[in-house]
């Protein structure tokens, strides 16, 4: 696992640049999920790069990749866009019945890693998929937003290895066209490309993207000065009253004895409220130092303590001492 | 007649409301205003002691009132005989995840399972113990059976049998053992197997499971109900990675499908969200399409006019006289508290909250959070230099207002921006 990390970790930083994510995007200590997309991230960009220059991609990271997936717990993640994963074999395998591109690249929108995962295992595709993997591309294209872009540059590269289209100038030319004034350094690689099959091919003229921001939220109204209705307070203190109230509950505790013995000692000479049942019998059976069960003992509210405050010892901390000592027997 | 809090719970209040954060006790004493949504939420209450299910999220922006309205209702519901069960969630503790967060949150709440009788937390044993002391052998099967019929109940069952047995045998290790299973603590199913036997271990996937369980075993141990209150929601928002937050969006639809389905019983949940935490249609529970169309409000509702039996319960700022009343009470649980006598007028506090809301930004900012700190620092003041009044400390101009939560957050690329 550690060699793993190491190596996910040693392609990771140019692959944040390349990315445009901020260093610490996929902060390994923090997000294991993040790791693990960071890796099928790094394991694409490879891949690609590998086969586009005729070499095999590096063993040990596919080895990696292959048990991570095994063993990962993250898998099960992945499981919930199934959906996506049914849409997307779907459009990839020429089905007649499947969603529009424009769904399918909503969906790859929300999941561009999961994505790139997916196209990875498939098969070559067929025509009828390039052509709407096209369509998807080049709605892709127009979005504002690099990652996605970016992503979906990377399902570009991945479809060309897939359809073995090397010498497939007319592709390349495409995507350049569609990514090109939008990235300069997509433009750069796929002119690499085209030079590579001996075409040239000029630097596209710049667009900057214009940052797709999301509706700003309605401004706040302006607060009315304080402006106090003395007549309204005694309503309010009288509600404030009420609910203090019906907060302050002095029922009887849940499980208590329906028929509780009498007090033997007549308490409510000493309170300003009554007490319920178990209370009394609670501080009763303290006072004689007797037999109240520990819930019992639990069950001692403010009222009670000053009971036994009253009658037993002064300090609060003697009390607790008392209780804790009779709770335990040693009394 | 005024209720006059015990000084131990004025103390208690004044000083967790001077840093800020909100009292575990005493705050039926301070309660002003909010009737609405405190109504809303007993009737919840009444509604799960009756076998039925809630589901309630809070929402306000940091400082409105939210943990408040929720420790409120902790009290309130624990004097009522519910057990509550209580957590703020944070990066390591979600519904679900891959390292076992989900997990953890089962154990954070299961650790802070409290009763009226213990209203801090660390109240399984005594609910065990309640238990096996009130079931007689007779009645163990059938009361077992009763469990058997949910999900993962044949091996708490099983748990509660070997509980009941160690009780009365006085075998305190199996005790232990069983409630450290109780617990969630057992990390692996061989671990659990050699401990008591049973091949079933809490974890992300299941722990919900448990807490029905928790609900069910809770009203047979003679209380009304279970409440569960989770605080902080917003750390869902914050998850930096989609799918786990989908995946935590997901987890809190299934509680919330079963809640208002009827699949779950004797068991209430509050949670407390921000707007943007709620609303983002990014990252908040609305980017998730299925809690959106659950939780988004009517085309009917409209500002003023609220529904409190929708599961969305907003909270409505406090007016001015609330919060002056607020104040009021602030004011005399300080002079009960440090015992002198309480000459703050409603003048000097409209004062103070004159000079509070026309600070600038007070209307996206200022929260009774901010206000309360202020006024405590201000009655604290007003204590300590003996025969000065509120009202002078205010006309100084040398008072310094709390720093808002906006206020702390200022990048430092902007602090010192000039014109």
């Amino acid at each position: 696992m550690n060699d793993l990390r190491a190596t996910v970790l040693q392609n990771l930083a140019p692959l944040l640049a390349w990315h445009n994510l901020p260093a610490g995007a996929f902060e390994p200590s923090t997000s294991h999920q993040s790791l693990h997309a960071a890796g099928w991230l790094t394991h694409a960009l490879h891949s690609a790069q590998c086969e586009l220059a005729g070499t095999s991609p590096p063993r040990d990271i596919h080895q990696h990749r292959e048990k991570w997936l095994t063993h990962s717990p993250q898998a099960r993640e992945f499981t919930q866009d199934q959906r996506t994963h049914e849409i997307i074999l779907q459009v990839l395998q020429g089905h007649t019945q499947s969603p529009t591109a424009q769904e399918i690249a909503r969906q790859l929108q929300q999941e561009p890693y999961l994505t790139l995962r997916k196209l990875q295992r498939q098969q070559p595709f067929s025509a009828c998929t390039l052509k709407q993997l096209r369509a998807y591309l080049a709605w892709q294209a127009q979005l504002q937003t690099g990652n996605v872009r970016r992503v979906a540059f990377e399902l570009a590269l991945l479809h060309i290895t897939h359809l073995h289209m090397q010498q497939d100038i007319e592709a390349l030319q495409n995507f350049l066209q569609l990514y090109g004034p939008y990235d300069r350094s997509i433009a750069k690689r796929l002119i690499n490309l085209l030079r590579a099959r001996g075409v040239v091919a000029q630097l596209p003229e710049r667009v900057k993207p214009q940052p797709v921001l999301p509706p700003a939220p309605p401004a706040p109204e302006p607060r009315k000065p304080v402006d106090i209705d003395f007549t309204q307070l005694a309503g309010i203190r009288s509600q404030a009253e009420e609910m203090t109230e019906l907060l302050l509950v002095d029922d009887e505790p849940v499980g208590a004895d329906a028929n509780p013995p009498d007090p033997s000692i007549e308490l409510h000479s000493t309170l300003s409220q009554s007490l319920a049942q178990e209370q009394i019998r609670t501080v009763n059976a303290i006072l004689a130092g007797g037999s109240a069960s520990e819930l019992d003992i639990d069950a001692i509210n403010e009222i009670a303590w000053q009971v036994i405050g009253d009658n037993l010892i002064e300090d609060g901390q003697l009390i607790q001492e008392y209780i804790n000592a009779w709770k335990e027997g040693s009394l | 007649m005024t209720r006059k809090a015990p000084t131990r719970i004025a103390a208690a209040v004044l000083s967790s409301l001077g840093g800020g954060v909100v009292p575990r006790v005493g705050l039926e004493y301070i309660t002003v205003g909010r009737q609405a949504e405190i109504h809303a939420l007993l009737r919840d209450v009444e509604q799960i002691a009756q076998g039925g299910a809630a589901f309630r999220f809070l929402v306000g922006q940091y400082g409105a009132g939210k943990s408040f309205l929720l420790q409120t209702m902790r009290n309130h519901v624990m004097e009522k005989g519910f057990i509550v069960l209580d957590c703020d969630l944070t990066p390591q503790r979600r519904f679900c995840g891959s390292r076992g967060q989900g997990a953890a949150t089962y154990q954070e709440l299961v650790r802070n399972l409290s009763t009226r009788t213990k209203p801090d937390g660390g109240a399984l044993p005594l609910l065990l113990d309640r238990w096996a002391a009130a079931i007689s052998k007779e009645q163990l099967p059938a009361t077992l059976q009763a469990m058997q019929e949910q999900v993962h109940g044949f091996d708490f069952s099983i748990a509660l049998q070997k509980y009941w047995q160690a009780f009365h045998g006085s075998d305190d290790d199996t005790q232990a053992r069983v409630l450290r299973w109780l617990r969630g603590e057992y990390t692996t199913k061989t671990a659990a197997k050699q401990a008591i036997g049973i091949n079933l271990i809490v974890n992300d996937d299941n722990w919900y499971d448990f807490l029905k369980l928790l609900a069910g075993f809770a009203v047979q141990a003679g209380y009304a109900g279970m409440l569960v209150m989770v605080d902080e929601l917003v750390n869902l928002f914050r998850i930096p990675h989609r799918p786990t937050r989908q995946c935590n969006y997901e987890k809190l639809l299934s509680m919330y499908n079963d809640a208002l389905q009827g699949k779950a019983q004797h068991i209430g949940f509050i949670m407390g969200v921000t707007p943007q935490a709620l609303e983002d249609s990014d990252k908040g529970l609305f980017s998730y399409d299925a809690l959106r169309s659950r939780l988004a409000e009517g085309r009917f509702a409209s500002t003023g006019v609220r529904d409190l039996l929708a599961p969305v319960i907003r909270l409505a700022p406090l007016s001015d006289e609330e919060l002056l009343v607020l104040c009021e009470k602030l004011a005399a649980l300080h002079a009960q508290l440090y015992d002198y006598q309480n000459s703050v007028t409603p003048e000097e506090i409209a004062q103070f909250l004159q000079l509070e809301f026309a600070r600038m930004g007070a209307a996206q900012h200022i929260t009774p959070r901010e206000v309360i700190r202020d006024f405590i620092e201000l009655l604290n003041l007003a204590y300590q230099s003996s025969g000065t009044r509120v009202a002078d400390i205010l006309a100084g101009g040398d008072f310094v207002f709390a720093q808002t939560a906006q206020e702390d957050g200022v990048e430092a690329d902007f602090a010192e921006f000039e014109v």
